[in-house]
């Protein structure tokens, strides 16, 4: 188990005990299935459970459910060289993964392991595979091998195909208790006045809140919510305040502004119509799946569209 | 590690390793070659993760034990320029390697041998000894059947069948099958089957010599081929290969037998004006005569007739002339024998010498 930060890559976190020892028992009864979707939030840790849990099945001399970080396959690891491990990312330029990096998948898959073990392939996220990637991918999720396993990381399960999501065991990694959560930042975080703030910014997911403290986006974040409130009251123009909104991560700050009106409709103090703000919300998820679109926006557009938008749930003060 | 080696005795051992390490690399660390030293001997690995090869080498004077990893196309290069007859010294210090050769000294950085993905297989499977030759002989005479990128991966490779004192290779592309044995070999236990990967196929068979013995053990995940000066390992292709015995007929009764130039030739010939995508050629066998005929889209046409000895009933059936010519060219002995059986059916060639090499070709609708 895991209590300090940053994470060794043979260790899960302390809220992930329970999927961790469910595959284990998987693995000793010899019942780990071909196929493994790791699903949840952003920032809960998944990609390290995937990276702990491949290392944990290529290790040589497993100890008690864990890699020993000893053996020989565990030293490749380390230095990233295992050649039976497989991890597709997208690039950062394109945001998709092709269909020309599944197929080279096939080829790994129709040849035995170099190191005479298991195969293993992390895919992150499993939503990035464009159509012609995914079905490529279904090939290989259809005709399962004898000592392969794929682990497929999915934050937005609603973005994979159907018919690979059925091929898949679904393994669920939901944020942890709020407890827990307070438990291991105190953990992993100098003392800190904001911490209930910080859990709320972070929406319970515990790396997104190490993320927040560590690259300076809390202090955007707390900006966005500033302008958003000025905005209500009208003291500052949409247009001016789309530039500055500009600037930060779409996906982020979109996801702010989601969690801003679910805010403001809960109180109902300042929105003048329920209606409207319902609409503006579906609005919203229009934005954030245009956002996530490979397709290249004007993003200056989006944002004055939407603050003017805001701007209108709230009354004008005479 | 520290040791002094003659240039010529580094570089025999090196350029058979070279060969495997790709300019073109996706980890960092499979441009580099291993380089082991224990006692007096000195081996050197490089991998491309789907085969590896070992090379050895023997030191006459005591050496400084170690392991390290190094850029493999560099040394190789510093090697080859270096002087003949140069004592070469290896030094190794901080993580990177000083090599000095006569008035010539270079310093190479290094990664650590731990992180080489070297393959250790210990010594599980069949285990056979077999010529140089006998090995060579049956990957050259069945290796140009083979798949290539079929999206049938186990046709992508050569069938390794080892049962009771014979050694049998298979490869098809689904399409025309090659097949031979070597028997005469001292072999026991089950039966079983390998598929080597297209890749592995041609490497080895560029390792293999003329003379001497090499020993092949095949396991369940490698093939393992161990000879005098170099060790070759190879991953195996994951799946059942297709009982490609129920495809060689045995039903055939129509023998047709000529001369094997002969036949090349005409088949040859015929093949300028077959049609250049399907390249089908059609055979009219009459008593004593075997007439070829080619015509392509632009209605061109070419027509050949060869004596043959044949005396059943006439036949006449299309093939892909390319699989003939192929098999021609393989086979060496002076007469070459076709079986039929009707104009729906593979045929089955062969020498009538040596029958340790069977092939079958699908016949075409013309």
């Amino acid at each position: 188990m895991l209590d300090s930060y940053p994470d060794a890559p043979n260790i899960y976190f302390s809220w992930q005990k329970s999927q961790w020892e469910k595959l284990n028992f998987d693995i000793e009864n010899d019942r780990l299935p071909h196929a493994i979707n790791l699903v949840g939030p952003s920032h809960v840790g998944k990609y390290q459970f995937a990276a702990s849990f491949a290392q944990r099945i290529l290790c040589l001399s497993s100890l008690d459910g864990h890699a020993c970080g000893q053996c020989k396959a565990c030293k490749l690891i380390f230095a990233d060289n295992h050649p039976d491990l497989r991890r597709l990312e997208p690039d950062n330029k394109s945001k998709t993964l092709g269909v020309d990096s599944i197929r080279e998948l096939g080829e790994f898959f129709a040849k035995t392991s170099q190191q005479g073990g298991w195969k293993v392939v992390i895919i992150n996220p499993a939503e990035s595979m464009n159509l012609n990637a995914a079905n490529a991918l279904l090939k290989n999720l259809e005709e399962p091998r004898e000592k392969t396993l794929i682990l497929l990381i999915c934050h937005q399960p609603s973005r994979l195909l159907v018919t690979i999501k059925s091929r898949c065991r679904l393994v669920r990694f939901p944020v942890p208790s709020l407890p827990e959560m307070r438990l291991w930042l105190s953990k992993n975080l100098a003392p800190r006045e904001d911490i209930e703030e910080l859990i709320q910014y972070a929406s319970g997911s515990p790396l997104l809140a190490i993320k927040l403290t560590e690259t300076g986006l809390l202090e955007s974040r707390r900006k966005f919510d500033r302008l958003l409130d000025d905005l209500a009251t009208h003291k500052i123009s949409a247009i001016s305040a789309a530039e500055a909104c500009k600037e930060n991560d779409p996906h982020m700050a979109l996801d702010w502004l989601y969690y801003k009106l679910v805010l403001e409709i809960r109180s109902g103090a300042k929105i003048t119509s329920p209606v409207l703000s319902f609409r503006y919300m579906d609005r919203l998820i229009q934005s954030k799946k245009l956002v996530q679109s490979p397709a290249n926006l004007n993003l200056l557009l989006i944002w004055e569209e939407l603050l003017i938008n805001w701007q209108q749930l709230f009354k004008k003060n005479k | 590690m520290k040791f002094k080696i003659l240039r010529e005795e580094l570089l025999k051992p090196l350029q058979l390793v070279v060969g495997v390490v790709e300019r073109r690399q996706t980890l960092p660390i499979l441009s580099n070659v291993l380089i082991v030293l224990k006692g007096n001997r000195l081996s050197l690995t490089g991998t491309d993760l789907e085969v590896e090869i070992v090379g050895h080498a023997t030191l006459k004077t005591a050496a400084e034990d170690g392991e390290i990893t190094v850029p493999a196309r560099k040394l190789m290069d510093i090697c080859r320029s270096l002087p003949e007859s140069t004592d070469i010294t290896f030094n190794e210090k901080d993580g990177r390697i000083q090599i000095v050769g006569g008035r010539s000294r270079f310093t190479l950085s290094s990664l650590p041998a731990s992180e080489f993905p070297s393959v250790d297989t210990g010594d599980t499977g069949q285990t056979f000894v077999i010529g140089h030759l006998e090995l060579k002989q049956l990957i050259g005479r069945t290796s140009f059947a083979m798949a290539q990128q079929d999206v049938r991966y186990y046709l992508n490779g050569m069938l390794l069948e080892v049962s009771d004192n014979r050694v049998r290779a298979v490869a098809t592309d689904g399409h025309r099958l090659a097949m031979m044995d070597s028997s005469k070999l001292e072999i026991e236990g089950e039966k079983i089957q390998a598929i080597i990967p297209r890749k592995a196929v041609i490497e080895l068979s560029r390792l293999l010599l003329d003379d001497g013995e090499v020993t092949i053990v095949l396991g369940d995940n490698h093939m393992k081929v161990v000879a005098e000066d170099f060790r070759f390992i190879s991953k195996l292709v994951d799946g059942a290969y297709p009982d490609y015995d129920r495809v060689v007929p045995k039903e055939g009764d129509k023998q047709m037998v000529g001369l094997r130039e002969d036949l090349r030739s005409s088949f040859s010939r015929a093949s300028i004006l077959s049609n250049e995508k399907y390249r089908g050629v059609r055979l009219v066998l009459a008593t004593g005569l075997l007439t070829l005929v080619a015509n392509n889209p632009e209605q061109e046409e070419a027509r050949e007739e060869v004596v043959v000895t044949y005396d059943a009933t006439e036949l006449d059936l299309g093939f892909n002339v390319s699989y003939i010519i192929d098999i021609l060219n393989i086979l060496s002995g002076q007469d070459v024998c076709f079986t039929f059986s009707d104009a729906n059916s593979s045929v089955l060639i062969e020498d009538p010498a040596d029958q340790s090499a069977v092939y079958v070709v699908m016949p075409m609708r013309l």
